[in-house]
């Protein structure tokens, strides 16, 4: 049977370690499930929105955008997080990554994502009209940038 | 009072506060659980500083025994944010990109030399 639990010494440092199911935590390969050596991420506050798309006309090109803006319960310093989009059909895809910039293709690009105090303010473009709707999704995180 | 951390069987579990820990808790009101596969782990993150208009950058971490998976984010026009391309060793981020820039298309480099990243406790 695989040993997973660790209390003592690993890496040269004391700590408690688990691993991953069916890695030896003794000698682990794979990422360890706990470790604490390092912090964890902790959610302060998640959420999945679906903006309104509007069609712009310019130049050569016709495309959607998408914008909206979101509020969170404050925390007094700018926290981590993480944003993305799914595609509502065809299983919620999550497409990553974001912001490659590919004339025609149906997928959200040139994303812009901006936290300031308690909101966020998001918009991105999808250059090809007959694209598949796309739901924004966000998680804020207790943990601090620096 | 609950009962917040349990150690049966080779499993180890720690509940939110208010809930019992045990096997046949929901997920959604654990802490942890030693059956999941990750849990969150950050191995490193922070805020580099780089020479604006240079298309690539190395941001060391502490040596892992696996590669991790990591994310580097961009930031210009105060707070606004956009994400750099890049691939992750067992002890650095190289980052950089050839084709993409928020307004600029034909023109890489970073905007306002300032990079964050994160690298997370997850193999690859």
């Amino acid at each position: 049977m695989t040993n997973r639990l660790r209390i003592g010494h690993l890496f040269g440092q004391p700590g408690f370690y688990i691993s991953q199911p069916g890695d030896d935590v003794n000698a682990p390969t794979q990422a360890l499930a706990l470790d604490t050596r390092y912090e964890t991420m902790d959610i302060h506050h998640y959420g999945r929105r679906r903006y309104n798309r509007q069609v712009i006309s310019s130049l050569n090109t016709t495309f959607f955008t998408s914008f909206g803006e979101e509020e969170f319960p404050a925390l007094g310093y700018e926290p981590m997080y993480m944003f993305t989009t799914v595609r509502v059909s065809d299983g919620n895809w999550v497409r990553y990554p974001l912001g490659i910039y590919s004339t025609g293709t149906a997928f959200p690009q040139n994303f812009i994502f901006e936290l300031r105090g308690n909101r966020i303010w998001t918009t991105f473009e999808i250059l090809n009209t007959s694209a598949p709707v796309y739901d924004f999704v966000y998680v804020i995180f207790k943990n601090r940038w620096v | 009072m609950a009962n917040r951390l349990s150690v049966t069987g080779g499993r180890v579990i720690i509940s939110k506060a208010g809930y019992n820990a045990e096997a046949s808790l929901p997920d959604a009101f654990k802490v942890f659980d030693s059956a999941w596969g990750i849990s969150g782990l950050i191995i490193a993150r922070g805020v580099v500083n780089v020479p604006t208009d240079v298309v690539s950058v190395t941001i060391p971490f502490p040596q892992q025994h696996y590669v991790p998976y990591a994310e580097v984010y961009g930031f210009y026009d105060d707070n606004k944010t956009y994400m750099v391309p890049g691939y992750c060793t067992t002890n650095a981020i190289i980052c950089g990109w050839t084709d993409y820039n928020p307004g600029n298309n034909t023109v890489p480099r970073i905007i306002d030399g300032q990079l964050r990243y994160i690298v997370y406790g997850i193999s690859q």
